[in-house]
Order: C-alpha cells, then sequence, then structure tokens
C-alpha cells in the first residue's frame, strides 16, 4: 500500500470514530448499539406491544423523535435525546427498544409516567390545568396588543387635534393687508 | 371630580400622575402570577413524590455484583422489603451504607433488604462494598438502569419501602437515618 493510501485510510478511520464518539456525545442515537432487553415489569406496565416490530429508519425517526420529548430526570429542562448523562443514555436505549418492541408513542409515554409522572414529559399534555401553559401566552400576546392598539389610538387623536389647530391658526400679520384690499377694489373697479 | 381633573391637580402639584387603566390591567396581570408562584413555597423542592406509591413495585431480575446469582422481587414478596438505589461516587450512600448494614443484621428475617447499583460497575461496587462495611444483603447490578427507569430514580440514594405484599408505602430520598428506617418500616406494620 503506498503511503498516500495509508494516509487516507488513516484519515477516514479517525473521521469515522470522531464522529461516532461526537454523536454519542451529543446523545444521538448510534445503529449498531446492542438493543437494551426489555425489563419484566415493562409488560405489566404497558400491556402488549400495540403494533408489529419496528426496524430502520422507521425505527431511528420514531426513537429520535420521542426522545426528544421526554424530560432528562436529572437535567434542567432537556430532553434526553442531547442530554450526554448516563441516565438519559439508559431512558433513550429504553425507549429505543419499546419502540423497536412494537409498542406506541402512548403506550411508551404511559409506561414511563407511571415512575415518573407527568413531569417526564417536556410538553404537558393540553387538558385540565395543563391548557394554561398554552392559552396563558395567547392571551397575555391579545392583551399586549389590545394595550398597544388602545395607546396608540389615545395619542393619534391629540396628534390630530394639535394638527387641526395649526389649520385654521389666524394668518400672521405681515401689514400687506390694506394693499391687497386696496388692489381687489381697483381691480372691480376696473371691472 | 373626575379622573383627569384629579390626574391633572395632581401633575399641578408635582405629584407622579397615575393612570388607572395601566394600573388595573398590571394587578389583574401581576396579582395571580405572585399568587400562582406563592403556591410554590408550600412545597419542598427536594421532596420528589413517586407516583408508585400505594401501587404494586415494578418487578426486576438483577444479577448480584458478584455475579453468583439473580434475584426478583416477585422471590422477596412475604415480608417488607427495603429497596436502595446508590453509586459509588455518591457520599451519603457511603454515610448511610453502614447503617443500612447494620438495620439488616437488626431486623435479620423479618424484613428483606436489597441494594441496587445506580449507574455504577460492577468492579467499582465490589472495591466500595469492602471499604464500607460489605454485603450484610443481595447488592444488585442494574446494566443498561431497567429497574431505575422502572422505580423513576431521579439521583441516588433514594429507597423504597415495599411491603408484604408488594405495594410501594413510600420512597425516601437522601441519606437514610436509622430513625426514619424504623418508623417507614412500622408504618408498614
Amino acid at each position: 500500500m503506498s503511503p498516500r493510501a495509508l494516509l487516507a485510510v488513516t484519515f477516514l478511520l479517525v473521521a469515522v470514530y470522531a464522529t461516532a464518539a461526537q454523536a454519542q456525545r451529543r446523545g444521538e442515537p448510534i445503529r449498531g448499539e446492542a438493543e437494551l432487553a426489555l425489563g419484566p415489569d415493562v409488560e405489566a406496565a404497558a400491556g402488549p406491544p400495540a403494533g408489529p416490530p419496528v426496524t430502520g429508519d422507521e425505527l431511528e425517526r420514531r426513537s429520535w423523535a420521542l426522545s426528544m420529548e421526554v424530560r432528562c430526570p436529572v437535567c434542567q429542562g432537556q430532553p434526553i435525546a442531547e442530554s450526554p448523562a448516563e441516565s438519559a443514555r439508559h431512558m433513550k436505549r429504553q425507549v429505543r427498544a419499546m419502540v423497536a418492541a412494537g409498542y406506541s408513542d402512548e403506550q411508551i409515554f404511559a409506561y414511563l409516567e407511571n415512575s415518573y409522572g407527568e413531569f417526564i414529559r417536556l410538553s404537558p399534555r393540553p387538558e385540565g390545568m395543563n391548557l394554561l401553559v398554552w392559552v396563558l401566552p395567547l392571551a397575555a400576546l391579545v392583551i399586549g396588543a389590545g394595550v398597544v392598539v388602545w395607546l396608540v389610538g389615545r395619542k393619534q387623536p391629540a396628534r390630530a387635534r394639535a394638527a387641526g389647530a395649526v389649520a385654521v391658526a389666524p394668518p400672521e400679520d405681515t401689514g400687506l393687508a390694506p394693499w391687497i384690499e386696496r388692489a381687489r377694489r381697483e381691480a372691480e373697479g376696473d371691472g | 371630580m373626575t379622573v383627569s381633573e384629579s390626574q391633572s391637580r395632581a401633575a399641578a402639584q408635582g405629584r407622579p400622575r397615575v393612570s388607572w387603566p395601566v394600573l388595573v390591567i398590571g394587578l389583574i396581570i401581576v396579582v395571580p402570577l405572585i399568587v400562582l408562584l406563592a403556591q410554590g413555597f408550600k412545597y419542598d423542592p427536594r421532596d420528589i413524590s413517586s407516583p408508585l406509591i400505594d401501587k404494586p413495585a415494578p418487578d426486576f431480575a438483577l444479577q448480584t455484583v458478584d455475579g453468583d446469582r439473580e434475584v426478583t422481587l416477585a422471590s422477596l414478596k412475604g415480608k417488607p422489603t427495603v429497596i436502595n438505589f446508590f453509586s459509588t461516587w455518591c457520599l451519603p450512600c457511603e454515610q448511610e451504607h453502614p447503617m443500612l448494614i447494620a438495620a439488616a443484621r437488626a431486623y435479620g428475617d423479618r424484613v428483606n433488604f436489597v441494594g441496587i447499583v445506580f449507574e455504577d460497575t460492577r468492579a467499582k461496587v465490589n472495591q466500595w462494598l469492602d471499604r464500607h462495611g460489605g454485603r450484610g444483603y443481595p447488592v444488585l447490578i442494574d446494566v443498561g438502569g431497567p429497574a431505575a427507569i422502572a422505580y423513576g430514580v431521579y439521583g441516588v440514594p433514594e429507597t423504597y419501602f415495599v411491603d408484604a405484599r408488594g405495594v410501594i408505602r413510600s420512597k425516601v430520598k437522601g441519606a437514610l437515618t436509622f430513625g426514619t428506617l424504623q418508623s417507614q418500616l412500622e408504618a408498614m406494620q
């Protein structure tokens, strides 16, 4: 093997290793990682899988999407997908194993909520008191917009009044009025 | 006297002008927020409740750190069980471990004690146990964390008290004292 080919192969191996290490640090699922066997409590808590086993791209896509919605229990408002914490990595593998076994998204959330409570969802269910989370920002936006419109509307009439006052103000006395009057009379006399 | 007259008078006297609509809207927004935040003072942020209280304890099937046998929760039914999640890198775990060994000895056959290793390796745990009072009860290794996930463990140490029927009756976060252990076990009688 030529030195140039050896260098290229070395560079390729380093690049592959660096990409995998970086992906692991970012918490992304790595293809080929050993699946975690489901614990004996899973079926008791979540019931039998709702669908057939899932593999390939569908497994990756759903595992990733779910991991972005599950809160890392030892982090500050971070999804398990983005957390490098050991607990988050374990949970990510558990989610992946459940997706692979055919469990639906709702079953997986129900399983995690059974042990951690609703806190484990990054986006709370839009029901009951949780609705405030969705409604309050919108209400605040509408109220804020109303206040702005009201304040701007209150100032505009004042400006309009000021503009009107300028328009009807008597013309400044330039001392030419008698001359203008005389010119008008002469013109009428000529007519 | 109208509002605008009072505002004009206040301005004339050099007092700051009060905008009543702004004040009312501000109060409508701020007062509920203060009430909502004040509710938070009722709770201890370190006291994380578990939705598993009064529910059947999740089953597990884990190897001991010695690797000599597998222990399941089902095999422990019939007696109250103390399940302690711990790690070698956790200082409060070091503090409570000798007490747990002594308690396991004191309660003997009346209570099961089980330790479950949280995010740690078999080799480190074996060394740690040798340094901190040994193995007074089965210590299980939770490879991949299925037991920790099933029990909703947030951090270590966390101890679950399971009654003879296999129902979780309480959870204690942080280092246990003998007094707490005793009162939790008495509450299960």
